[in-house]
């Protein structure tokens, strides 16, 4: 029930993510196939009257997007989005003209439409006017609900929608666009789009929507696989879970089961039985799990879409999707791993002699280990077979770790058994009683204790493998920062500044830092998108001074040799995760889109960098001049001369930058700060299914104990008759969990280690394309393995106190 | 002869049960003597006997136990009066699975802090298990472990033994040897023992037989 609603909390809250994506742009683009935009900066109106004259049948949309925010309010950033209301574009898609509704938008040019639970939100104070900070200034907007079934589809949170030209004078950008939309008829459309684009200005490019929702959803296409594959863990630590309480309810009924095949029951229709069984507590449980499910998806989907937020783009969503096939999946996979798992307990109740089932003992239980070692090397050639075959499919990458996990996990019982014994054997001349008791208890108790370390061993292995995984991870991001930001001050144009006028006021700066004593250098990014051979290139242009060089680390390529050509020659240096998805080595070459044409740049390294998995290709700012119109300037950094303190060169920056409140400043340690800050805000969703994989198998070693404390119901009972009292009976079981949850540690921890340089290696590497040296953080996973303790060690406390009141009269009774 | 036991006025009733098992019980045993309880199944033979035990209070009246009152005692205190003054066979034989013979009877020299010495290689001879200290439970035949339980019960030399229908689980030969030993040991040590039973056979060589009927003890 636990691993289904995990299971299904993941995969409804990143459908959840995913469809807010998708329904956003439904909203706003309705059945657009082709949008325009510039490579640098905004678009001319002028280019949308052309476009209309041009092809009046296609009806071209124009738009202009910007994030606002409420002064003085917690940062929520709003998007404002200014569409043209006279030709309909909002109500036109898809629904019958109800622009009646949308009139003041038009009559009144501080009016915006949104819907209600935003406009309750933003206007708290019961006025209908809300305060926008929009590109540094600061403006009063109207805010309107949408009535309801006004439009095709009801709008998002946090969205503004109000009409083109009041979107331009609230930007302050009058007669720009940010993009200009198309629906190109499917007849012709790669002809129309050709002729569409031969009219354009220089610096327009139309791209084709559907490649882009492609390539949107590449984004987040990784970091979905690994939480569905994280999930699916918890369903496999759920598995253990079942096979116990399965085997559990089978050994307890070997009686009934006897006196079944006495009375002429075959084993297929007792084998049929069991699983039917099986399958209709699966149903049932797996019904509730979904249930539940939904309930931890609410919780789960803003982890989710902060991480989305944080790393790709803005998403607005609150509500929990629930598509009902989707939910129907999950609980047939959670019945059918019930099934499965209940099939070797099931298949072992029909082997049982009928005499012997007829005097229900429990000798089964109490049976050697099956040979599970043919299990584990079968799944371990499995392992590496998949391995080998994988080149960067996450899919093959995980069934592989699945297959060596169930390879290691099978052997656990048998190794705590080893251990069990090991241990009994140095007890065996001493006095501890208790202690031998309950040593003696796990090892004849294996095949029901053992499922339960597994599944705590299993669970442990996956929170220390994320952690190792994690820290590495952190720890290779800090060391990148901490080379890489060499300045000792940033400045950059914040998010609600239009590029061109962020970009301006960042060339302007730049011309006053270079004229101050104080500054020994300045360097600069710029940032943008340009056409490749495989679809759009991030490309970053640099003006790299001395100091800042450094903070280049090549992974491949000579530093020396790089910046000999750097300026000079037509070289590029690429990210390594763009080197590893493309495939590409020194040497070779990337193509880009110029004015002039298509343009080769020779890579001279290869450098690492986590801030973009897709990856992104560097060239110099002359380089950059020799082919392109110049570019403005996406952030400065500012290198200070060594007598000057920081605090007086910040100082020196703010003053300069005081009348434009579109720059933001940031000192060195602030932005490693922030950037590590929001890494920390990644992995909460990894680090929460890691708690969540613990507390199911908890559950499970809990339910073991209690089991295990069923059986031995006589046993504790002859014991508290014999004058052990409830303290030192409650010392056996708390032995038992001890012993569970060392075991359980000692093995979790070099697995996990393995676990985390597999992730790492195979599934980071895939992923990502990044590589990272694999670092342990000992003193993190020395609180992971007293955390599994205590966690152990908790789930004894209810069997404990049950022992610990255990009535001998009522135990012997029952007998 | 000095009275062990004394009950006086001994009633049981279970909780949410409205008949009691037995009420207003009086008797007497004295130290050495052999008693059987005999009674048909449900006639509280084996309420009785975990009152004897310590395990259970009585709903009303006294029972003493070596001049101990056990009527009120708690659990801390009726743990400690089972561990060094009682011995326990059950129907069962109850021996501890995961200990060997030699284990399962140095348990109650362990629970008192009783030097070990050549006591449990004695008990192992007197039960003529001297090649079966190493063996596990299951490793031993019914009548086996009923002796293992035996020597478990008498090792530690407590005041009185009670034994809850010891040869339910054994054939009749079997039986017959197991309770031969039983008496031959209690006989020698001088310990009085308590047998619940319905089989006449076993009671037969008891001192007296008490006769459960109704809730009440009637002569044989």
């Amino acid at each position: 029930m636990l691993g289904v609603a995990v299971v299904t909390a993941v995969q409804l809250t990143q459908r959840s993510a995913r469809e807010a994506l998708s329904y956003t742009e439904r909203v706003l683009v309705g059945a657009v196939t082709h949008r325009l935009v510039a490579q640098d900066g905004l678009i001319n109106e002028q280019v949308f009257a052309d476009l209309s004259l041009a092809f009046p049948a296609l009806r071209p949309l124009p738009v202009l997007g910007f994030d606002a925010e409420v002064p003085g309010a917690p940062p929520h950033a709003l998007r404002v989005v200014g569409l043209d209301l006279i030709n309909g574009s909002l109500p036109a898609r898809g629904a019958p003209n109800q622009s009646n509704s949308l009139l003041p938008l038009l009559r009144d040019p501080a009016t915006g439409l949104v819907n209600s639970k935003t406009r309750r939100a933003l206007l708290s104070n019961h006025g209908t006017t809300v305060e926008l900070q929009v590109k540094g200034g600061k403006t009063k907007l109207n805010l309107l609900a949408a009535p309801e079934r006004t439009l095709a589809l009801d709008l998002p949170d946090d969205l503004i929608v109000v009409d083109i030209a009041t979107a331009q004078a609230l930007a302050n950008q009058p007669g720009k666009l940010s993009a200009i939309d198309l629906a190109l008829p499917a007849t012709d459309r790669d002809k129309l789009a050709a002729a569409i684009q031969a009219r354009l200005p220089a610096g327009l490019v139309l791209r084709d929507s559907a490649a882009d929702r492609v390539q949107q959803q590449a984004l987040t296409r990784a970091f979905e696989t690994n939480l569905t594959a994280l999930s699916l863990l918890v369903l496999v630590v759920g598995m253990f879970l079942i096979y116990n309480t399965e085997s559990f309810l089978i050994v307890q009924r070997k009686a009934l089961f006897g006196g079944l095949r006495a009375l002429g029951v075959t084993r297929r229709e007792l084998l049929i039985a069991v699983l039917v069984e099986a399958g209709l507590l699966g149903v049932i449980a797996s019904i509730i799990g979904v249930a539940c499910g939904v309930a931890l998806a609410h919780a789960l989907l803003q982890l989710v879409t902060g991480t989305i937020n944080d790393l790709y783009y803005r998403v607005a969503v609150t509500a929990v999707s629930l598509p009902p096939a989707t939910m129907g999946a999950i609980a047939l996979g959670g019945v059918v791993a019930t099934l499965l798992a209940a099939l070797s307990p099931a298949l072992e109740a029909t082997r049982v002699p009928v005499t012997d089932a007829l005097h229900a003992r429990d000798s089964s239980l109490y049976a050697p280990a099956a040979r599970t070692w043919r299990v584990s090397v079968a799944a371990a050639l499995l392992a590496l077979l998949l391995m080998r075959l994988s080149s960067d499919n996450l899919w093959i990458d995980y069934a592989a770790l699945l297959a060596l996990m169930l390879a290691v996990s099978i052997q656990i019982p048998g190794v705590q058994s080893l251990v069990v014994a090991g241990l009994l054997t140095r007890l065996r001349s001493r006095r501890w009683w208790p202690e031998r008791i309950a040593l003696g208890n796990l090892l004849r108790q294996r095949r029901r204790v053992g499922p339960a370390t597994t599944a705590l061993c299993v669970a442990a292995v996956v929170s220390v493998g994320m952690q190792v995984m994690i820290s590495s991870f952190r720890s290779a991001v800090e060391v990148w920062l901490t080379q890489l930001l060499r300045a000792d001050i940033y400045i950059a144009y914040t998010d609600h500044t239009p590029r061109e006028m962020g970009e301006s006021a960042l060339a302007e700066l730049r011309s006053k830092l270079l004229a101050l004593t104080e500054v020994r250098a300045v360097s600069s990014v710029t940032r943008l998108t340009k056409p490749g051979v495989n679809g759009p290139v991030a490309l970053i242009v640099y003006d790299l001074p001395e100091p800042a060089r450094a903070g280049v680390q090549f992974i491949a390529g000579r530093a020396s040799d790089v910046w000999a050509r750097w300026e000079t020659s037509d070289v590029a240096i690429v990210t390594e995760p763009f080197a590893y998805h493309n495939k590409l080595a020194i040497g070779a070459t990337v193509n880009l889109e110029t004015p002039r044409g298509p343009q080769r740049f020779t890579i001279a390294g290869i450098y690492r960098d986590y801030a973009n998995e897709r990856g992104a290709v560097a060239l110099s700012r002359p380089t950059y001049a020799r082919h392109w119109p110049p570019a403005g300037y996406s952030g400065l950094g500012v290198y200070a001369r060594k007598e000057t303190g920081i605090a007086k060169l910040r100082a020196q920056v703010e003053t300069l930058t005081t009348a434009n409140a579109s720059l933001e400043i940031h000192a060195n340690a602030e932005l490693r700060r922030n950037a590590l800050a929001v890494f920390d805000r990644t992995f909460v969703i990894t680090k929460t299914l890691g708690f969540l994989t613990l507390g199911v198998s908890m559950v499970g070693v809990v339910s073991a104990l209690l089991a295990q404390q069923l059986e031995q119901a006589r046993q504790y009972g002859t014991l508290r008759a014999l004058g052990i009292n409830g303290y030192e009976l409650a010392c056996i079981v708390f032995a038992q969990t001890l012993v569970i949850g060392v075991v359980a540690t000692l093995l979790a921890l070099p697995l996990g280690v393995g676990l985390g340089v597999y992730l790492i290696r195979v599934i980071n590497l895939h992923s990502f394309g990044w590589t990272m040296p694999a670092t342990v953080a000992w003193r993190q996973l020395g609180a992971i393995a007293l955390s599994l303790l205590g966690a152990a060690l908790v789930a004894g406390i209810y069997p404990t106190l049950r022992a610990l009141h255990t009535s001998p009269a009522r135990a012997l009774r029952n007998e | 002869m000095t009275a062990l036991i004394v009950g006086r006025g001994l009633g049981m009733c279970y909780p949410g049960s409205s008949a009691g098992v037995f009420e207003a019980l009086n008797f007497e045993v004295a130290s050495g003597e052999f008693v059987a309880i005999l009674g048909r199944s449900g006639s509280g033979k084996s309420t009785l006997l975990h009152l004897l035990g310590a395990m259970e209070q009585p709903t009303s009246g006294s029972l003493t136990i070596g001049g101990i009152k056990l009527d009120g005692l708690d659990d801390i205190a009726q743990t400690a009066f089972r561990r060094r003054h009682l011995g326990f066979v059950f129907q069962a034989y109850n021996l501890v699975p995961t200990l060997t013979v030699a284990e399962n009877l140095r348990l109650p020299l362990d629970l008192n802090g009783i030097a070990e010495g050549d006591s449990i290689a004695q008990m192992l001879e007197a039960l003529g298990l001297e090649n079966r200290a190493r063996r596990y439970p299951d490793q031993l035949s019914g009548g086996e472990q009923q002796r293992v339980a035996i020597g478990r019960a008498l090792i530690h030399a407590p005041d009185l033994i009670l034994a809850d229908e010891p040869t339910g689980n054994l054939d009749a030969e079997t039986s017959a040897e197991v309770l031969a030993l039983l008496q031959r040991l209690v006989r020698t040590r001088r310990h009085t023992l308590i047998v619940a039973t319905h089989s006449l056979d076993a009671a037969r060589n008891a001192d007296r037989i008490f006769q459960l009927d109704h809730g009440r003890l009637v002569s044989p």
